[in-house]
């Protein structure tokens, strides 16, 4: 149930920074959240992680920032700086225990579904200039998440399979395009869409819930982005057996709690391939991403 | 009997005739006898080896029993060689006679597929035929005299190496040493589950890249000290459940040297912290599943991978950094005559680490 809600801040803390909202993304995430399907939640709660705005209070320990500077909030809202993780710039994997702050943006503090959002300077990001207000925020959730493991995993001239063409998925093909790869797209209804993801960028559209047609493909991509999760294990095993020899294959989209998948072990040895996951990235990585972006002039298409 | 010893390529015949001696098996029990043979014309692109010394791997054994899939006997093993070169083919431009090589668990690739571009040919999945991708079966290996095969899977030793306790790096060696290479950095904290030929070797290099290692292993109390001499920084259980749920999360690369089904595997990749990688190389009978939690493989970033041998480069930078770091398997030496001894062995996983039989010896013997 959601409502209307005035609210005070309590009192800036020295390194946080306050931003006054312009536009606010929506992420699939708010939604498993603000149902407790991922965990209990304590209500009232508010989501919302996609965040671009001007700052309008810094905090007495802030350096980074100013009033008046165009910036934004992603997932994450703090790290510790000091654990294993962090110390290997993956401050988004942050294992610390940073409390009273907590990792991410959601849950104990507000996030973005506000007309302001409070928090630490050091997960804020300035925005590009090139970039439009309106447009950007998914970036900083959707594009951070897609662009993070392309960085890692793809060169020019890979193949790459992106499988559900959502929120994330069509940033994906955007991005792998730029990247110089060959892009196909698995989508649950390709007459509908071929020419639309054809545009966005697409080589290739493909069915994803085809199990004969998913199969003619085994091993037809270096690189699998699996931005759907399902439940039937069928299909997964199928998406699995797109990657080729020596390939990754990376599942993206967070399942319900508890569960599994079974992967066939002597394939995943015969055939050298890496099953990864990937979450989101770091504030460099997001920063990184942005301008990535900017340059290549790839946005979110956006209702 | 009779059609049991005959072979499609190879021509069974008495010791005297024969260009070599190998060990073959005629059976899945499996039974071993002693078989002379004369080789097929050597191929342009081919070389014999005079064997000096052989590793016993344990996927002989799998393939021998026909665990993996149906063998065609008689079927010769073997796939950790190291030998002279005797026989030059016409078109090898890359060895000659009297070069120390060696040969591991290759025999083929194609160099055009994408694997092979890529240069990870021990993923080649090319048309071969008739040539094969792995050694042997229906090709002779390494449980012979003598072995002939392609130049290109063949590697040449460095000087500072020694012929008896070098063969098995060419299979264990590069199987572990490939995904350590690609996954650990200086620092990193490594967990290799599982200490026999491959994992004794892997704790060996972990500890030359500068990582931090704990070494699981089934028999802590017995191996706790044998293990902390091989270079462990820590010992702990691969058994214990409850153990391993304490060690949940603690270690940045988790290399699997073992297969067991059920719990404990996943007991294993839950090992593994935030940002890691969990790597499988012991191979599994068909079809065995690993029960993944997707939540925490996305939560966590981690990531579940497989590892294959290794390509000729691999091969040849791994027997560089095992010269340049003195790191050899610790080997139980066998001769010729010893052979079912050594193969018992392996076949039982009792070795301290790995079985090497001295083929040297009885070559001189037998005049070949």
């Amino acid at each position: 149930t959601m409502v209307e809600y005035p609210f005070n801040f309590p009192e800036l803390k020295p390194y946080e920074v306050r931003l006054r909202i312009a536009y606010t993304g929506l992420c699939h995430s708010d939604v498993h959240t603000a149902k407790s399907e991922w965990w209990d939640v304590k209500y009232p709660i508010v989501p919302g992680h996609e965040v671009l705005g001007i700052i309008t209070h810094v905090g007495a320990d802030v350096q980074t920032l100013k009033v008046g500077d165009r910036a934004g909030f992603g997932p994450i809202r703090f790290s510790c700086d000091t654990c294993n993780l962090c110390l290997r710039g993956n401050t988004h994997l942050c294992k610390g225990n940073v409390a009273p702050e907590v990792h991410y943006l959601n849950g104990k503090y507000f996030g973005g579904f506000a007309t302001h959002i409070q928090a630490p300077a050091k997960t804020c990001i300035k925005i590009p200039e090139s970039l439009p207000d309106d447009r950007t925020p998914p970036l900083l959730c959707a594009g951070l998440t897609v662009y993070s493991p392309l960085k890692r995993y793809v060169k020019a001239g890979d193949s790459v399979g992106v499988i559900g063409i959502g929120g994330l998925g069509h940033l994906a093909i955007k991005y792998a395009k730029a990247l110089g790869c060959r892009v196909t797209a698995y989508t649950s209804k390709v007459a509908e869409k071929r020419d639309e993801l054809i545009k966005m960028g697409a080589d290739e559209v493909r069915s994803s819930v085809d199990l004969d047609d998913l199969k003619a493909g085994a091993e037809s991509q270096n690189f699998v982005m699996n931005c759907l999760y399902t439940n039937n294990k069928d299909q997964m095993n199928a998406f699995f057996g797109l990657t080729e020899r020596g390939g990754t294959f990376c599942q993206l989209a967070v399942p319900p709690k508890g569960e599994g998948m079974n992967i066939n072990l002597s394939r995943l040895v015969m055939a050298q391939i890496q099953l990864v996951g990937s979450l989101s990235g770091s504030i460099k990585d997001t920063e990184e991403m942005l301008e990535f972006s900017a340059k290549h002039n790839i946005l979110p298409d956006c209702e | 009997m009779e059609s049991t010893l005959k072979h499609s390529i190879y021509q069974h015949t008495d010791i005297q005739a024969a260009d070599a001696v190998a060990k073959a098996f005629i059976d899945k029990t499996p039974t071993m006898v002693e078989y002379p043979f004369k080789f097929p014309e050597l191929k342009p692109y081919e070389v014999r080896l005079r064997i000096l010394y052989t590793g016993l791997c344990h996927s002989d054994v799998h393939t021998v029993k026909s665990e993996w899939y149906p063998a065609q006997y008689p079927v010769v093993p073997g796939h950790e060689i190291l030998g002279i070169i005797t026989h030059v083919g016409s078109e090898v431009q890359n060895f000659k006679v009297g070069d120390r090589a060696g040969f591991g668990p290759q025999r083929f690739y194609c160099e055009n597929c994408k694997a092979c571009k890529r240069g990870a040919i021990q993923l080649c999945n090319g048309n071969l035929a008739p040539e094969t991708l792995f050694l042997y079966d229906p090709y002779f290996g390494g449980y012979a005299t003598q072995i002939q095969g392609p130049a290109k899977a063949c590697v040449k030793i460095p000087e500072a190496l020694p012929n008896d306790r070098t063969p098995p790096l060419l299979c264990a060696g590069v199987t572990v040493y490939n995904p350590i290479k690609r996954y650990v950095k200086a620092g990193d904290n490594v967990g290799i589950v599982g200490i026999g030929g491959l994992g004794h070797l892997a704790v060996k290099y972990a500890k030359a890249v500068g990582a931090h290692v704990t070494a699981y292993t089934s028999k802590v109390a017995e191996k706790k000290d044998e293990l902390t001499k091989l270079g462990a920084d820590e010992v702990r259980s691969s058994v214990d459940l409850e153990d391993l749920k304490t060690g949940a999360g603690t270690q940045d690369f988790v290399l699997t040297c073992v297969y067991v089904p059920g719990t404990l595997m996943e007991a294993y990749v839950n090992l593994v912290a935030n940002g890691g990688t969990y790597c499988q190389i012991a191979l599994p009978g068909h079809g065995e599943k690993l029960n993944l939690d997707i939540g925490r493989i996305v939560m966590g970033q981690i990531q579940v991978a497989g590892s294959l041998t290794g390509s000729i480069k691999d091969l040849e930078e791994m027997l560089e950094f095992s010269a340049k770091h003195n790191i050899l398997p610790d080997c139980e030496i066998f001769e010729w005559e010893d052979f079912p001894t050594a193969f018992s062995k392996c076949e039982k996983g009792t070795a301290k680490y790995r079985c090497v039989v001295n083929c040297e010896n009885y070559t001189k013997k037998v005049g070949k």
